[in-house]
């Protein structure tokens, strides 16, 4: 399964997009990046800016649009401190739902937290160790503390860099002044906490995020290693700090003229500095290590853990629309051996037909599809099943079809029980086209239904003749199908109507071919209403 | 929520015939008219004691017959009908009655003609009949159960059964621990099922296979919605039921609630059905109408029967009319209204676990929705019954996440007009569906086809209602129930919620902001929040 998840941050919007495996696990194979600064100055104002907002939208739009070329079966999107702490955020994640159609959900700084954990827990090879996690963002800073899959800890302060750069370190360079005032700020939103982490101890603090990232880089080329990758790295709590005194120092200029440091950062990036220095310190943390995975990959690892069955369909069926509709049909608990049951006669009827109703290779397969969802509204109550189906269809969330195909799906499950009507005001709606695929379509299901009647599958298969200009329909069977016969004439009656030529059904067994007790004039006669 | 009239319209005081002392209070009266027959229960109920009957008439009027044959009732038993109903009214005026209550089920409920009927029967008897939906008469037919069983181990212990195969149709409720759950009306009446196979001209035996057939077909979809396994006690009530289970008790000493085991059962059951109609009018003396439902009518008992693990079928004499006598009796009751509401939420929690709902989000919505609705009693004069509305509405307003959390709001309209709950009826469900669609986004508005199809109470009903919802919901934006207490406080006109909670409450606290409007359109005043003595901005 091919999932693209989403992280819009208070500084950059970010999107992995991954392949799940059978293990749970997941391989990514793309990544984006954009500083949008969604949270400039909104964080202070409690609003987001239009100009801020509109940057996000054309930033999401692109990236929807690299997820639908590359197959995306699901897009995850989470909005953290930026959005949740302004007026306006809801107002701005429907205007990104109706836009897009892409749903971010807001979630707190506890539930920010612990999908970061989760993302470092799945990444760095913790061997059970007692981890600190810290992320330093642009609105807000996430602390999590845990040993495996036990999180004891998962909070968030705004003090995200951001912030503390449009709110408090407004000169550059650093004066003292603002440097002392900055941390008294930063002490009195992490004391509580820091007493908490030495109190319960941890053997590791890992970093993640963007600023945590560059800070470790840059230290690391002070130092003067400069290692392959980052992720793995681990940062001497010392050189974190000697950086940090150096960028007190600095200005913009001096800044931008280190190598590794991306420019877009060169003012956020003091603030961080002295975030990440104060807090190791209060920790007494000797070292740090750098990790590449963040909120984003987090989501994806959450969504995995929590859908396991939906991943293990994708693996199963990798045509996503044939595995939309097993998915919504064991999401009703669907009779799994008669709907397989009506499928293969439904489309055995279809292929023996062909000449006569001449649909096409894409109807055959709406047909199956229609037959295996055909039962689905029973979840929903006895009384109107039919309607039910037809509901769910169309609401369910069935991927990869096309509006049309839709419709036509969900009329043909509803009509799985009676004919369709004119005077169904729905079906009456449908372009003619599609009536009339409806019309044989459901003629063909409702035969085969009434051919597994008692569902016990009584019907092994079917063989068809033409014998003095009807179509003889065999029907093989084993066991006992008086109910099954109950109901058929009537439907190949109907069948034989849709399609302009006669259709009979017999039973067939051994060598003998079997007739059945027709039902009397009147019955057929009332039966007709 | 307009109550229907139950007083009789009096041009003048008639004499009593029978003097009526002060101190007892009148005489009530029921009347029900199912499928083949019309019968009258005029009991009184003397304070603090159960109601003692006074007199109970049948007539016999095959109102299923011409329904489910011809979709109409035809002129001759209209006719019928009428004048029984003509004897029932003046039973009713000589025993000094004021109070009753008459409803009609299936039989009337599906004629195309029910309405004209229904006119002659008010014109000619001055007797204003209900039609009611199988949700009511479940739950009436379940408070008569629960009075005839009163002593009996079944009804606290384990899950049971209930079962009524009507003529229309079969009425049939899960109860857990003897609170029902689940209950729903199922194609299994036997006046239907023998109409559907009138013309069939196959031999006697072949019919009742197919009866099997059909009714095992009913209740594998019975199964799939009812976890009948899990019975471990079968309670059938209806005549038919009653009457094989006196064949089969014979002459033994009459215990209080008539038992017999599942093999005896079960084995009548198969003698009776491989007898055609002449020979079940000879062998058991029974009427033609009566030996025709027979077959029917057990073979559908004995289907659900072997779902089961019971090992005895348990028949109380517990009929319509005398759940609608102890309903009656009780109306004004405050212990009815509060089994009513038990059952509606243990009903509800079922439907919610069926849709796999956020438990924890739902309760706590609900708990919010009905502490405002308290504190707001003086503002919107709405009743407890309301409440009860309100709280499953707020339970189970997101179920529509089953269906596709796009648009989920109208899911869950669309899943609660479909669904039955135990004790509400289908006007109660379309105001809680239409409570709980309300829960976010758009609020009512006059495009809205399933709003306007409501009358203009029920209307103002879900405006009020869906209000206070709206707000509960957004006090739990986390899903994580940090709120623990709201208190209401006026102060200058105007509202303040104080909230009491844990952690932070930044989601909560944006999502009510945004959601207070329509109170405030509502209920004419503004509302400001605090949380510990400080406003949110």
């Amino acid at each position: 399964m091919r999932i693209a998840a989403i992280d819009l941050g208070s500084n950059s919007l970010h999107m992995v997009l991954a392949d799940t495996d059978q293990t749970g696990g997941f391989r990514v194979i793309g990544r984006e990046k954009e500083m949008v600064r969604l949270g400039s100055r909104s964080l202070a104002r409690g609003r987001l800016s239009a100009a801020a907002m509109r940057r996000a939208i054309d930033v999401l739009r692109k990236y929807r649009k690299v997820a639908e070329s590359e197959g995306a079966d699901k897009v995850l999107a989470v909005a953290t401190s930026a959005v949740r702490e302004a007026r306006n955020g809801e107002e701005f994640l429907d205007a990104i739902g109706r836009e897009l159609d892409i749903w971010p959900r807001a979630i707190s700084g506890e539930e920010e937290a612990r999908l970061i954990y989760l993302a470092a827990l799945h990444s760095i090879h913790l061997e059970g160790r007692r981890a600190l996690v810290i992320d330093i963002g642009g609105g807000s800073v996430e602390l999590a503390l845990g040993r495996g899959d036990a999180v004891e800890m998962s909070v968030s302060e705004k003090i995200g860099v951001l912030r503390l750069s449009e709110e408090i370190v407004k000169s550059d360079p650093l004066t003292t002044r603002n440097d002392t005032r900055l941390v008294k700020h930063l002490d009195a939103a992490l004391k509580p906490h820091v007493e908490r982490i030495k109190a319960a101890g941890f053997d590791v603090v890992v970093g993640t995020s963007g600023t945590i990232l560059a800070l470790g880089a840059l230290a690391l080329e002070r130092g003067g290693e400069v290692p392959d990758t980052l992720h793995h790295a681990i940062v001497p709590a010392s050189e974190i700090h000697t950086l940090r005194r150096w960028m007190a120092g600095s200005d913009v200029k001096a800044r931008l003229k280190m190598n590794g440091l991306d420019e877009a950062r060169a003012d956020i990036i003091v603030p961080g500095a002295v975030l990440l220095d104060t807090l190791l310190q209060r920790v007494g943390a000797p070292e740090i290590v750098l990790c590449e995975w963040a909120l984003r990959e987090g989501i994806l690892i959450d969504y995995i853990q929590r859908n396991p069955r939906a991943v293990a369909r994708a693996e199963a069926y990798p045509d996503v629309r044939h595995r939309s509709v097993v998915s919504l049909a064991e999401r009703c608990g669907y009779d799994e051996k008669h709907a397989r049951k009506v499928a293969q006669l439904a489309l055995d009827l279809f292929d023996a037909t062909v000449r006569q109703h001449r649909l096409g290779a894409s109807h055959r397969s709406l047909l199956e599809y229609s037959a295996l969802l055909h039962g689905i509204g029973h979840h929903i109550s006895y009384r109107g099943h039919h309607k039910h189906a037809h509901y769910l269809v169309k609401n369910g969330d069935l991927r990869g079809f096309a509006p049309m195909e839709i419709e036509v799906l969900a009329h043909v499950a509803r009509y799985h029980r009676r004919q369709p009507r004119k005077k169904h005001v729905s079906f009456a709606a449908l372009p003619r086209a599609e009536r009339r695929a409806v019309l044989v379509l459901s003629a063909h299901l409702r035969l085969a239904d009434s051919l597994d009647r008692s569902h016990r599958q009584v019907v092994k298969g079917l063989t068809v003749k033409t014998r003095g200009g009807a179509l003889i329909v065999q029907a093989h069977v084993s066991g006992d199908t008086s109910l099954e016969m109950w109901g058929m004439p009537r439907q190949a009656e109907l069948l034989s109507r849709a399609l302009g030529k006669r259709v009979k059904v017999e039973i067939a067994s051994a060598s003998a071919v079997a007739s059945f007790p027709r039902p009397s004039p009147a019955l057929r006669a009332r039966a007709g209403k | 929520m307009a109550s229907r009239k139950r007083t009789l319209p009096q041009p003048a005081p008639p004499p009593p015939v029978v003097p009526v002392p002060a101190e007892t209070p009148r005489p009530i009266a029921v009347v029900d008219m199912g499928a083949s027959a019309i019968r009258l229960l005029v009991a009184e109920i003397p304070a603090g004691q159960p109601p003692r009957i006074l007199e109970e008439v049948s007539r016999g009027v095959l109102l299923g017959k011409d329904t489910f044959t011809h979709g109409r009732l035809g002129s001759p038993t209209i006719e019928a009908t009428l004048k029984a109903l003509e004897g029932f009214r003046r039973l009713m005026d000589t025993y000094g009655v004021l109070r009753y209550r008459a409803v009609a089920t299936s039989a009337v409920r599906e004629a195309s003609n029910s309405d004209a009927f229904l006119d002659r029967v008010r014109l000619r008897t001055g007797l204003d009949v209900e039609v009611i939906d199988g949700s009511e008469e479940n739950r009436l037919t379940y408070i008569a159960v629960r009075e005839e069983l009163r002593d009996h181990p079944a009804r606290d212990l384990g899950d049971a059964l209930l079962v009524e195969v009507g003529g229309g149709s079969a009425d049939i409720s899960f109860l857990r621990k003897g609170q029902p759950i689940q209950s729903g009306t199922y194609p299994l009446g036997s006046i239907r099922m023998r109409q559907s196979l009138a013309s069939w001209q196959g031999s006697h035996d072949q019919g009742a296979r197919l009866l099997v057939r059909h009714i095992h077909n009913v209740v594998d979809d019975i199964r799939r919605e009812m976890p009948l396994r899990e019975a471990s006690h079968f309670i059938a009530v209806g005549a038919d039921v009653r009457f094989a289970a006196d064949r089969i008790r014979g002459d033994t000493p009459k215990a209080d609630v008539p038992v017999v085991t599942r093999e005896a059962f079960i084995a009548f059951c198969d003698e009776v059905v491989a007898y055609d109609l002449e020979q079940i009018v000879d062998r058991y003396h029974l009427p033609q109408s009566e030996a025709e439902t027979l077959v029917p009518a057990l073979l559908a008992y004995r289907g659900l029967l072997l779902e089961t693990v019971a090992t005895e079928v348990i028949v109380p004499d517990a009929s319509l009319r005398l759940g609608l006598l102890l309903d009656l009796a009780r109306e004004g009751d405050g212990q009815g209204l509060e089994d009513l509401r038990r059952q509606a939420l243990a009903s509800a929690s079922a439907l919610g676990e069926k849709y796999r709902f956020d438990a924890p989000h739902a309760r706590k919505v609900s708990e919010i929705a009905v502490r405002l609705f308290d504190q707001l009693r003086s503002e919107h004069g709405l009743s407890d019954k309301h409440r009860l509305l309100l709280e499953v509405a707020a339970l189970l307003h997101d179920i529509g996440n089953y269906v596709n959390m796009r648009g989920h709001h109208k899911h869950t309209w669309y899943l609660l007009s479909v669904s039955d709950i135990f004790g509400l009826s289908q006007d109660d469900m379309d105001v809680v569906a239409n409570v709980a669609r309300y829960h976010r986004r758009a609020c009512p508005a006059k495009s809205h086809l399933p709003y306007m199809a409501l009358d203009r109470d029920a209307r103002i009903d879900v405006n009020k209602l869906s209000a206070i919802l709206r707000l509960a919901n957004a006090l739990d934006a986390d899903h994580l129930q940090k709120v623990k207490d709201v208190r209401l406080l006026a102060e200058d006109g105007d509202w303040v919620l104080e909230v009491e909670g844990a952690g932070d409450l930044t989601m909560e606290r944006l999502a009510s902001l945004a959601r207070a409007d329509y109170l405030t359109e509502v209920f004419g005043r503004k509302v400001t929040f605090r949380e510990r003595g400080r406003p949110w901005p």
